[in-house]
């Protein structure tokens, strides 16, 4: 199988023999990647000087914090925080309707740009190819207010559409309003913003294949769709696993601006998500140790749906985001 | 023994040999899928551009957004660009761009390869510490704490420095790095070869479309960002252009918890229409990603071609 | 917190379910406070108006003067200058493109070199202004100057602000003020937002008392032959005649905050006949409101982009005449006729006069007129605090004075010509250059001087003073009230109740469980907590 050689496991570095020498073995390991190491150092400088350093400040999540008086001048007061987020209703009804949007955009939103990536990467006319791929992403760089403007301007109330439907005596559809269509509609948002832009990763995916292959599986008899199956598609998994991995990690997470501005169409009971309601109740006049806590419970969850989603790859054969 | 070959064009006027000739109905819903595509996005482009050329009188005809002609004006992009502080911010910009895009590259690059070799000495747990940035996020009032203790305020490395490493970029990066056959590497490193003759060799040539890729999200981010310069600059001097062009887009706008009263504030009542500026200011932010964007595509051509592994 | 909060104002100010006055706070050790009027009037400035050009049309009783000519003559009001050289670091919030800056800009030499001092401003765009400022005040890197708006206070600010900022109390109390003339001539209303604690720690920026009206098209009104109501059933025959979707106009935006207003609101909070605090939520007038407008609603006299709660191009669609009656700031108004005026100079906006329901008296319940408060370092020395003073009294000078004109519009010839009638306006270097900046470190009262607009500065001043007469200082006015932490959600969980009815999406009779559920939710502790508080001020 020509495919095989590029979905096959490495094996574990041969490295260099080992010295003679009976040194413990982590000094020999040490002694063998100190090179790889030298290059990580500086990502971890930065990421420890200017993210874990200030993530220590997340402790405030723990305190009555007034920012004036400091982390050490504030008094503590334990789960406190907490409590006022996980016994909150509002709490669990906004953390399932962000679940629900999180597992309907994986079916309908995640599939997009990997197709999209597919039907570019398929175009025979390079001229056609550079314009489809040189214009997709575009979208991307609306802000979520232009896009909900300029959906509300087409099928909205007061829409072209409906316009049209209007002065031609039917009865206007009315979609952007309804709470049952909600769904469909954020996602399409999505799609209709982000699909072209998220497609990129896939294509640089796509540029890895090896040429060759198609044409050594063509001349084995694999036709079209068993060539996209066992050649494409296999240089396009470890990616796909670690995107779908990662974004298990933003489960909780949504979006913001979407949601909120789109809350009085349709009503919080369909559109309140975990950010909106941790803005409205902590943020938006009040402590930053509720949005520390807030952040805090976000992350504990992402964390555990990584690490289910990074085992469950490994189980499947897949290196995730981290191999065993 | 191994060689790398990138064809120098992606033309390929022709069908290869090999492939068989597509079906009718596949070419027809494949055509169909483009145009639907291509629509959904040219149109909109289509309405922003036209709004950015619209006169006062005709935003207000269409009420909004104008879909057809209705009278052209280029006054929103004169009024943009006519502002002093608009020239330079597009210099502060650019230099903030390049040098934080070559910087993250690089260092993304080195640690991603890094991270990348099976069994290296402690990649897991720092490969964690990496992907816990992307979970846990830190607050704004301790970043800024520290940026001032660094005595970096009001200086151009507090844009880059901060968000100078993204956890999503150096997971994916590393990523394609592992997946490059283990067999070049190591039979580049038997050769003699040490590990950053290896990334830049070996890896890195197999790596353009992601690596292109990578630096591009990393300057469409300084490009786009504007809170940090908001938050960490003090003189309108040193202003990137996107925080000089958001005083544009939030022209006009309600704010959070303001009563309605405070737009009696605005000492300006310019006769170009608002709308039109917001969207010369979307146009203005593409310009660039579209110029930049062709180099990137590039790398993007089928076939990158990894010969003779071995036998 | 990387937001573009565009049309975020209907969602948070919008339904009245309780008043934030200044911010909320966090915690539950932390149960707010409010300031007695005793305490209050210790540390008040005197009030000494002083007027340097005679209004055409008088303030009635206290309403805003208008002005329908510009003073030709102007007046030195400050005679030396404030500053004894040196550099004076200030910041203001911006909520327009930035002008060039120091070195740059011949309007900020203008004025410095009057000012006798060299202002630095760093501007920061105003709906991010808490932000930055929580985080300058965490790391006590304010600035020397200031400003800041009223309506973006950072979190837990009453607990910062005696740390970070120097009490002006002893500089300005009681007759202390009279050394700054032109901050004396600033009403005492506007004052109250500058105390803390039970001391004064900053200088008011003044605004009108009265937020937003109901505004129509009356070039339009007249085309149709209809007049603005004068009663509730009034509004609803109104919005009937000149409701027509098929022609792409609807009749009305969104209006909800001026029809509990039209049903006689007494304020957020009020005392009822039997002197207990009560939250609009509980009156029969929220009640009736909402019953009303739900009718609007299923009649489908509302624009369905205010359905949809997508507010991006209202002012289009008002222009536009899609939309013939909405409620906005009284800002709008003359925003609305510089842009539309010079291609549509047939363009009619008015402020819709105020009615109630029953074609009774109305009322209308006022907020504290302070937009802006602009406060000093802690760590300035007493010489210095003057000197800042000075300035901040120089930016308040009123219209007639060669401070208001120098502010406004830099060098007559320069920066600004006047027309044929005398009005000024800034010339293209003008409004490259010139922002409100200077402008921001204090103003004059309320007054109406868009000489350049006279229908409006007459329309405007009718409006005023009738809404004046009506105006209704609900018990919380003046006090500044800071609520407990646990109840920040209330406000918004009811406003997104309310939505739900207004728009159809919940049966009607649910607004008869409004209160009740409100009160449940944490209303009554709230109610306890502003009863106490409204008690201790003496209310």
């Amino acid at each position: 199988m020509p495919g095989a050689d590029l979905l096959a496991r490495p094996a574990p570095a041969a490295g260099r023999p080992a010295p003679p020498n009976r040194s413990p073995r982590w000094v020999r390991r040490l002694r063998r990647d100190w090179v790889l190491l030298v290059m990580v150092a500086p990502a971890i400088l930065l990421l420890a000087v200017f993210h874990y350093v200030p993530l220590l400040g997340n402790v405030v999540a723990f305190q009555d914090y007034s920012p004036y008086v400091g982390i050490a001048g504030s008094p503590w007061i334990g789960f406190t925080n907490f409590e006022r987020i996980l016994t909150d209703p509002g709490f669990w009804d906004a953390t399932v309707n962000t679940l629900t949007i999180t597992a309907f955009q994986l079916v309908f939103y995640f599939p997009v740009p990997i197709g999209l990536a597919l039907l570019v990467h398929s175009l025979l006319s390079p001229r056609l190819r550079m314009l489809v791929q040189g214009v997709v992403y575009l979208p991307h760089f609306f802000s979520w207010v232009l896009v909900i403007t300029l959906f509300q301007q087409m099928i909205g109330g007061a829409g072209v559409l409906n316009q049209f439907l209007r002065s031609h005596g039917f009865s206007p559809v009315d979609v952007m309003t309804d709470p049952d269509l909600f769904l469909v509609l954020v996602t399409a948002q999505s799609v209709w913003k982000d699909a072209g832009w998220g497609a990129i990763v896939f294509l640089a995916a796509l540029s890895t294949v090896d040429t060759s292959l198609y044409e050594a599986a063509a001349v084995d008899g694999a036709g079209r769709w068993r060539r996209l199956w066992h050649v494409t598609l296999p240089a396009l998994i470890p990616v796909v696993v670690l995107l779908l991995i990662l974004r298990l990690g933003e489960a909780l997470t949504v979006g913001f601006e979407q949601f909120l501005l789109q809350r009085d169409a349709v009503g919080a009971a369909t559109a309140e998500v975990l950010d909106t309601y941790v803005y409205f109740t902590g943020v938006v006049n009040s402590d930053f140790a509720y949005a520390a806590a807030a952040g805090l419970v976000k992350g504990l969850v992402g964390l555990a749906l990584v690490l289910a989603a990074n085992k469950v790859a490994h189980l499947a054969g897949e290196q995730g985001v981290y191999s065993r | 023994m191994t060689t790398v070959r990138t064809p120098s064009r992606p033309t390929r006027p022709t069908r290869p040999a090999w492939e068989e000739q597509p079906t009718r109905l596949g070419q027809a819903a494949k055509g169909v899928l483009v145009g639907v595509v291509l629509l959904a996005v040219l149109f909109p482009l289509w309405v922003v551009v036209l709004t950015s050329v619209s006169t006062s009188a005709a935003i207000t005809r269409a009420g909004g957004l104008v879909v057809v002609p209705d009278g052209i004006t280029l006054a929103a992009y004169a009024e943009l660009l006519s502002g002093g502080t608009v020239t330079r911010s597009v210099l502060v910009s650019t230099g903030i761009t390049v040098v934080g895009t070559l910087f993250s590259t690089i260092v993304t690059l080195l640690a991603a390869y890094g991270l990348s070799r099976p069994g290296s000495f402690a990649h897991r747990p720092l490969l964690f510490a990496v992907l816990l940035t992307f979970l846990f996020g830190p607050g704004l009032i301790p970043t800024y704490l520290l940026v001032q203790s660094l005595g970096l305020l009001d200086t151009y490395a507090a844009l880059v420095l901060p968000g100078a490493v993204a956890a999503f970029n150096l997971v994916v990066l590393r990523s394609f790095f592992m997946n490059i056959p283990q067999d070049l590497v190591d039979s580049a490193r038997i050769d003699g070869a040490n590990d950053f003759r290896v990334l830049t060799r070996i890896v890195l040539p197999l790596s353009k479309g992601v690596t292109a890729v990578i630096s591009l999200f990393y300057a469409v981010g300084y490009w786009n960002a504007f809170f940090n310069a908001f938050l960490y600059l003090n003189s309108t001097d040193k202003w990137p252009l996107q925080l000089v062009l958001r005083a544009y887009v939030l022209q006009g706008q309600p704010i959070p918890g303001a009563s309605p009263a405070d737009s009696t504030l605005d000492g300006t009542g310019g006769l170009v229409a608002t709308l039109a500026v917001k969207m010369a200011v979307v146009v203005i932010a593409v310009v660039p990603v579209l110029a930049v964007y062709p180099f990137v595509q590039k790398h993007f051509t089928k076939g990158v071609i990894v010969g003779a592994i071995k036998g | 917190m990387i937001l573009n909060r565009r049309g975020f104002f209907s969602l948070t100010a919008a339904v009245g379910g309780t008043v934030v006055v200044g911010c909320g706070s966090s915690a539950q050790q932390h149960t707010g406070s409010a300031l007695d009027a005793d305490a209050l009037s210790r540390v008040l400035p005197a009030h000494v108006p002083v007027e340097f050009a005679k209004p055409d049309l008088p303030g009635v009783g206290g309403s805003a003067p208008g002005y329908l000519s510009f003073p030709r003559e102007l007046v030195a009001a400050v005679k030396d200058k404030p500053l004894k050289g040196g550099e004076v670091t200030a910041m203001t919030p911006a909520f327009w493109p930035v002008p060039p800056g120091l070195g740059e800009n011949s309007y900020y030499d203008v004025v410095n070199e009057r000012l006798g001092g060299v202002v630095k401003f760093d501007l920061v765009q105003g709906s991010d202004y808490a932000a930055k400022l929580a985080a300058l005040m965490a790391a006590k890197q304010v600035p020397e100057l200031t400003v800041m708006p009223t309506f973006t206070i950072p979190p837990r600010f009453s607990e910062g602000v005696g740390e970070v900022f120097r009490d002006l109390t002893d500089f300005l109390a009681g007759d202390k003020v009279k050394d700054y003339p032109l901050l004396a001539n600033i009403p005492t209303d506007a004052w109250n937002a500058c105390v803390y604690g039970g001391r004064l720690y900053g200088v008011p920026f003044p605004d009108k008392l009265f937020p937003e009206a109901l505004f129509y098209r009356s070039d339009l009104f007249e085309q149709l032959g209809v007049e603005p109501p004068k009663s509730a059933d009034e509004f609803a025959a109104l919005c009937k005649e000149i409701n027509d979707p098929a022609n792409n106009r609807w009749a009305v935006g969104d209006v909800f905050r001026s029809v509990v207003r039209m049903f006689g609101s007494p304020g957020d909070w009020s005392r009822d006949p039997s002197g207990k605090v009560v939250n609009v939520i509980e009156t029969e007038a929220y009640t009736e409101a909402v019953k009303f407008t739900r009718g609007l609603y299923e009649a489908g006299y509302v624009h369905p982009d205010l359905v949809a709660g997508t507010t991006t191009r209202l002012k289009e669609l008002f222009a536009g005449g899609q939309m013939l009656i909405y409620q906005d700031g009284l800002g709008a108004w003359r925003e609305a006729l510089a842009q539309q005026r010079p291609t549509n100079p047939g363009f009619g906006m008015e402020a819709m006069p105020l009615f109630a329901h029953d074609g009774g008296k109305p009322g209308y319940p006022v907020s504290p007129p302070t937009a802006m408060v602009t406060l000093i370092r802690k760590d300035v020395p007493d010489d210095r605090v003057r000197e800042l003073l000075g300035v901040a009294n120089f930016a308040a000078a009123p219209i007639g004075t060669e401070e208001h004109f120098l502010l406004r519009y830099g060098t007559e010839g320069k920066h600004s010509a006047r027309d044929a009638s005398g009005s000024p306006d800034l010339n293209e270097l003008g409004r490259k250059e010139i922002t409100l900046t200077y402008g921001f470190l204090s103003g004059p009262p309320d007054a109406i001087v868009e000489t350049q607009y006279p229908d409006y500065v007459e329309s405007l001043h009718g409006w005023l003073s009738d809404a004046y007469e009506h105006q209704i200082k609900p018990p919380t006015f003046g006090l500044r009230i800071e609520e407990p932490a646990e109840h920040s959600k209330l406000p918004k969980q009811f406003e997104d109740r309310t939505n739900d009815i207004l728009r159809g999406r919940t049966p009607v009779d649910q607004v008869g469980k409004l209160a009740e559920d409100w009160r449940k939710a944490g209303g009554d502790e709230l109610r306890e907590f502003y009863d106490k508080a409204l008690s201790d001020a003496g209310r």
